[in-house]
C-alpha cells in the first residue's frame, strides 16, 4: 500500500511536468498574444509590456523560469510580500523563523491585482463546492433509479426510468439551465436565479463557512443541473451492472438459503453490483469539477471553470498553466480515490 | 506500468532539473547580484536618463496643472480627462504596490468609493459624503451601485426576477419583451458611440479596384439588416464617426457624405469592372473575415445574401479566433473584406478618423511608415484633412471637413464599408430615474431612485472586473467604476459628449492652443471605505492632516501611467498627443 502511494506519487510529478511542458509549448505556439487588443497598441508599446512580464526571454528560458517558480520550494527568512503579484507563493508556511514558499504560479494578465495563487484560492473553492453538491445529487437520484430498474427488470418503472436517465444524458445545461431558472426563479419565485451563497475565506480552503438555506438556495438549482447528466450515467451503470449480480450463482444461492429479498439486494447484490459505480466516480468527479464553465457563466457563479476557458481567449499564459496543473491534479487524485476504494470494497484486489 | 513510460518520463524530468540547475538560479547567489548591479550602472553612464520636466505635464501650484499637447486640437482637453490621467494616491501605491486597489487599499475622490468587491462576483460601490458635488458632477443621490459580472440571458433572468433594477436586452429576447405588456413598458432605446463596418483589403485582388469595393459598399442594404436581422437600436450609418461627436457630420447636417445602399449603382460599378478585365460575376473569389461570434455570422450571412441578390457573387465567409483575428487583419495577409468595429476612447470624430484610418491607424497598420495590413489604404488628401480638422476649432467647418473625408475614405476610395451605428436597447425598473451614457458609461452621481434603501443593482457583463488602477485600464468595466471614483479634470456629458469640468472647474487655452491650464477643484479630499466603521472616511497623512487632492496628484498620475515599469496599455494615446511623452515613455528608468 505505501509503496503503490509512493509510486503513485511520482507517477504523478512526472504526469504534471509532461502536461507543463505540452501546454506551454501549444499555447504558445497559437497566434496572438496577451497584449493583442481590439485597440491595437503600437508595437514598441506593447514590447515594453511584454518586457513587464519578461515575455521577451526565450521561450525556454521562459519554461525553465516556471518550472523552477512552480515546483522548486524557496526556503527563506523573508515574509511573503504582499505588495506584489508576480511572486506570489500558494503555499507560504512559517516554521520558526524560516518561511517555507512553495508553487508561485505568477501573476495573471488580465486580472491585474491578481496572481494565479490568488485565483486559485478565491475561484476554486466555489468550482469544487459546486462540482461536490453536484455529484451527490447525481448519486443521490442516479443510484436508486438504477436499483429499482435492475429489481423491477423489464417492467414500467424500468422503462420509466431508464426514459428520464436518456432524457438526462441528452440534455444539455444551456438547455436545462435557463429552464429551471425561469420556472423557479422568475414565475414561482422560490429560488435567487443567479448567484452564490459563499464568501471567501473558505474552511480547509474548500468549504463555504455556513451551510444555511441562504447558501443552498443558490446551489440547488446549478448543482442539479450540472448532476443531471452524471445521475444518467450512474443510473444506467448501475442498472447494467446490478443486473450482471442478479444472475450470479452466489445470489441464487443467498434466494436458495431462504433470505429475504431485500437482504440478497442489499447485503450480496450490491456490495459487487457497486464496484463499476464507484469506479466511474473518480473520472466523473474531475468531469464535472472541470467542466463547469456552462453553468457557471449561466448561473453567474464565481468559479475556475470561467477562467479555465477565458484564460485561453485572453492568451493569459499563468492562469492557462496554473488552471490546467490543477485540474490535472484533480483528475490524478480522483484515480487515486478510485484505486484505493477499490481495494477496500473489494478484498480479492490488492494494490502493488 | 509499462516501463518504457516511466524510462521517458524520468527522462524528461531529469532533463527539467538539469535544465533548471544549470541558468541562473531563481534566487542569483550574491556574486551574480554584484554582477549585475555593475551592469546596471554601465548603462546608466551610457544611456541618457528619463527625465520627467521634459513631459508637458507640470505643477504649476496646489491646485494648478499645466499640459502641453503636441497639436492644437478642440480635444486635448477630452483627453486630458480620459482615464490614464485621474488622480491617484502615490502613497497608497507605494504602500500597496500591485493590489492598491483591492477593498480596504484603495483610495478614491470621485463621487463613489469602493466598498466591497468580490472578484468574478460583484463590486459595490458607496457613496462618497465627502463629494460636495460639482455643477457638472453632483452629489449622488443614491448611497450604493451594486454591479454583477453576469451574462446579459441571466441578467435579464434576474431583472425580471425583480433583483436586478436594469438589464441590457439581448437579441434573443428582443421580440419578447418589445410584445411583453410590463416589459415594453420599460424598454428604452438609445444610442451609444460604436460603429460597426467592414474593412476591404485594398491590396488584395479584386478588391485593389475601387469600383469592385464601391459595388460592394454599395450593394449593403443597411436598414434592411436592421429591421430583418438585428432588430434593435441600430441606426444604418453611412460613415463611421457617430453623429452626435464633437466634429462627426450629422444626418441633419450632411445627409448625402459617406456612402449608403444603391443597388442600381452598385451593378453599374461592378459591371464596369467584370466588362473591362473580361471577368464574369462568377470568376470573383472573395472572403469575407469575421471574428467568431453568432452575431457576426449572423450579420455576415444577410450581407452575403446581399450581394448575391444584387450583384450575383458568392462570397466564402471564414471566422477565426478573436486572437489570430486580430493578428491576421494586422498583417499583409488579410482577407480582402473583414469585420471591425470601433467604441469611443473620448468622444471626438478624431478618434474615429484620424486613429482608426489615416496611415497608421488602428485598422490600416504599417511598417515603417509604409502601409503594411488591414485596409492597406492612403490618401494624402485625407491625412491632409485629418490634420486641418484636428487643428479646426469651429465645430460647423470641422463637421464639413470629415465629411468631405467621409466622401473619401468611404465614397470615392471605398475603403471601408460603414454598416451600422450601435444602438443600446435597455430595461430600467419605473422607481429608478436614469440618464442614458452615450459613451457605454453610466453617470450614477445623476441617478436616483424612490427605492428604500438607494441600491441600484446594474449588470456590468460575465467576468471579473481586469483592474481598478486608472493607469491600467483598458476595458469598459474597468473604466466605468474609476470614472465614479477618480474623476479626470474634464469629462464628457454622458448625453450630449460636451467636455465639461469635472474636478478642474475651469481652464485656459494658450493662444497657440498647446498650452492648457487646468484650475482643480480645492478642499476634494481623498476618502476610503472603513469596514469596521461601515462608512466612508477621509484619508489622513502622517501628521493626521486629511489628503486634499492636488495638481501633484494628477502629476502622479499623468507620470505613472507613461513609466516603462508601469505597463500602461493607453500610455500611446498621451504619447500622441502629450509633448515629450512618446521620449519619456520609451526611456530607461
Amino acid at each position: 500500500m505505501g509503496r503503490f502511494l509512493v509510486k503513485r506519487l511520482i507517477h504523478m510529478v512526472m504526469v504534471l511536468l509532461a502536461v507543463s511542458a505540452i501546454t506551454f509549448l501549444l499555447m504558445h505556439a497559437i497566434p496572438g498574444g496577451p497584449f493583442d487588443t481590439e485597440k491595437r497598441i503600437p508595437e514598441a508599446q506593447k514590447e515594453l509590456i511584454e518586457e513587464v512580464y519578461h515575455l521577451n526571454d526565450p521561450l525556454i528560458i521562459q519554461y525553465r523560469d516556471y518550472i523552477v517558480n512552480v515546483f522548486v520550494p524557496k526556503i527563506t527568512s523573508e515574509p511573503p510580500d504582499e505588495t506584489t503579484v508576480m511572486v506570489d507563493y500558494l503555499i507560504n508556511i512559517k516554521v520558526g523563523s524560516v518561511w517555507f514558499k512553495w508553487m508561485n504560479f505568477g501573476p495573471s494578465y488580465t486580472s491585474r491585482s491578481r496572481s494565479v495563487s490568488d485565483i486559485m484560492k478565491e475561484q476554486f473553492p466555489v468550482s469544487l463546492q459546486l462540482g461536490i453538491m453536484a455529484l451527490i445529487i447525481s448519486a443521490v437520484i442516479g443510484i436508486p433509479l438504477g436499483i429499482a430498474s435492475a429489481i423491477k427488470h423489464n417492467s414500467v418503472i424500468d422503462y420509466v426510468s431508464m426514459t428520464i436517465a436518456i432524457v438526462g444524458v441528452s440534455v444539455p445545461v444551456i438547455v436545462i439551465g435557463p429552464i429551471m431558472m425561469r420556472i423557479f426563479g422568475i414565475s414561482l419565485k422560490w429560488l435567487p436565479p443567479t448567484g452564490w451563497g459563499a464568501r471567501p475565506p473558505y474552511i480547509l480552503g474548500i468549504f463555504p463557512s455556513k451551510l444555511d438555506w441562504n447558501y443552498f438556495k443558490y446551489i440547488i438549482m446549478p448543482a442539479l443541473a450540472l448532476g443531471t447528466g452524471s445521475s444518467a450515467i450512474i443510473a444506467r451503470l448501475t442498472r447494467a451492472s446490478l443486473l450482471q449480480v442478479l444472475g450470479e450463482d452466489y445470489i441464487r444461492t443467498a434466494r436458495a438459503k431462504g433470505l429475504r429479498e431485500s437482504m440478497v439486494i442489499v447485503r450480496h447484490a450490491m456490495k459487487n453490483g457497486l464496484i463499476p459505480v464507484v469506479t466511474i466516480f473518480g473520472p466523473l468527479f474531475a468531469a464535472i469539477v472541470t467542466g463547469s464553465f456552462v453553468t457557471e457563466t449561466i448561473f453567474g457563479i464565481p468559479g475556475l471553470g470561467a477562467y479555465f476557458v477565458s484564460s485561453i481567449g485572453n492568451r493569459d499564459y499563468p492562469v492557462i498553466m496554473g488552471t490546467i496543473l490543477l485540474y490535472v491534479l484533480v483528475l490524478v487524485f480522483s484515480n487515486l480515490f478510485v484505486d484505493l476504494s477499490y481495494a477496500i470494497l473489494d478484498p480479492r484486489i490488492r494494490l502493488k | 506500468m509499462n516501463k518504457k513510460f516511466y524510462v521517458i518520463m524520468f527522462a524528461v524530468l531529469a532533463f527539467a532539473m538539469i535544465f533548471s540547475a544549470c541558468g541562473p538560479a531563481a534566487a542569483p547567489e550574491v556574486e551574480e547580484v554584484v554582477e549585475e548591479v555593475e551592469e546596471v550602472e554601465e548603462v546608466e553612464e551610457v544611456a541618457e536618463p528619463r527625465d520627467e520636466t521634459k513631459v508637458g505635464v507640470k505643477v504649476i501650484d496646489s491646485q494648478t496643472l499645466e499640459l502641453t499637447f503636441l497639436k492644437p486640437g478642440l480635444f486635448n482637453a477630452s483627453v486630458a480627462g480620459m482615464w490614464m490621467g485621474y488622480a491617484q494616491p502615490s502613497w497608497a501605491i507605494e504602500e500597496h504596490g500591485d493590489r492598491w486597489f483591492e477593498p480596504g487599499n484603495v483610495e478614491t475622490y470621485g463621487p463613489f468609493t469602493l466598498k466591497d468587491w468580490i472578484h468574478d462576483y460583484d463590486a459595490t460601490l458607496i457613496k462618497n459624503p465627502f463629494w460636495v458635488g460639482t455643477e457638472y458632477s453632483p452629489a449622488p443621490a443614491l448611497d450604493e451601485v451594486n454591479f454583477r459580472f453576469l451574462d446579459p440571458i441571466p441578467a435579464l433572468s434576474e431583472y425580471e426576477a425583480g433583483i436586478m433594477d436594469v438589464a441590457a436586452v439581448p437579441a434573443e429576447d428582443m421580440d419578447r419583451v418589445k410584445t411583453d405588456p410590463v416589459l415594453s413598458a420599460e424598454y428604452v432605446e438609445s444610442g451609444v458611440f460604436c460603429s460597426y463596418y467592414y474593412g476591404f483589403n485594398t491590396a488584395a485582388p479584386p478588391m485593389d479596384d475601387v469600383r469592385v469595393r464601391r459595388a460592394f459598399s454599395l450593394a449593403i442594404d443597411r436598414a434592411g439588416l436592421i429591421d430583418n436581422v438585428l432588430k434593435g437600436a441600430q441606426t444604418p450609418a453611412r460613415w463611421v464617426a457617430n453623429p452626435g461627436l464633437a466634429g462627426a457630420p450629422t444626418m441633419e447636417t450632411h445627409p448625402e457624405a459617406g456612402i449608403g445602399y444603391d443597388p442600381v449603382a452598385a451593378v453599374a460599378e461592378l459591371q464596369a469592372y467584370l466588362d473591362e478585365t473580361g471577368q464574369t460575376a462568377a470568376d470573383l473569389d472573395i472572403t469575407l473575415l469575421h471574428n467568431e461570434s453568432s452575431q457576426h455570422a449572423l450579420i455576415a450571412e444577410a450581407i452575403q445574401a446581399m450581394w448575391k441578390d444584387t450583384l450575383g457573387v458568392e462570397i466564402k465567409i471564414a471566422a477565426q479566433e478573436w486572437k489570430v483575428y486580430l493578428e491576421l487583419t494586422s498583417s499583409p495577409d488579410t482577407p480582402q473584406i473583414f469585420r471591425l468595429g470601433w467604441c469611443l476612447d473620448y468622444p471626438d470624430a478624431n478618434n474615429f478618423t484620424h486613429e482608426l484610418f489615416a496611415l497608421c491607424g488602428n485598422s490600416n497598420a504599417c511598417d515603417e511608415g509604409e502601409v503594411y495590413g488591414g485596409i492597406q489604404w492612403f490618401n494624402q488628401e485625407y491625412e491632409d484633412l485629418m490634420d486641418q480638422a484636428a487643428a479646426e476649432t469651429d465645430n460647423a467647418v470641422r463637421q464639413d471637413l470629415y465629411a468631405e473625408a467621409a466622401d473619401i475614405i468611404y465614397g470615392t476610395d471605398a475603403a471601408v464599408a460603414p454598416i451600422y451605428w450601435y444602438g443600446r436597447q435597455t430595461l430600467t425598473k419605473p422607481y429608478i430615474t436614469r440618464t442614458f451614457g452615450v459613451g457605454g458609461h453610466e453617470y450614477f452621481d445623476k441617478w436616483d431612485t424612490t427605492k428604500d434603501p438607494k441600491v441600484v443593482t446594474f449588470a456590468l457583463g460575465y467576468g471579473d472586473i481586469p483592474t481598478l488602477d486608472p493607469s491600467m485600464a483598458e476595458d469598459t468595466s474597468s473604466i466605468q467604476l474609476d470614472l465614479l471614483m477618480f474623476p479626470g479634470v474634464t469629462r464628457a456629458n454622458e448625453e450630449t459628449s460636451v467636455v465639461e469640468p469635472a474636478m478642474a472647474e475651469s481652464w485656459d487655452v494658450s493662444e497657440d492652443g498647446l498650452v492648457y491650464t487646468f484650475h482643480i477643484k480645492e478642499g476634494v479630499s481623498w476618502v476610503k471605505y472603513d469596514e469596521v466603521l461601515d462608512a466612508v472616511v477621509e484619508v489622513t497623512d502622517e501628521e493626521g492632516n486629511v489628503r486634499y487632492v492636488t495638481a501633484d496628484d494628477f502629476y502622479y498620475g499623468f507620470i505613472r501611467t507613461l513609466k516603462k515599469e508601469t505597463g500602461s496599455p493607453y500610455a500611446y494615446v498621451l504619447d500622441m498627443v502629450l509633448a515629450g511623452a512618446e521620449d519619456f515613455h520609451y526611456a530607461d528608468e
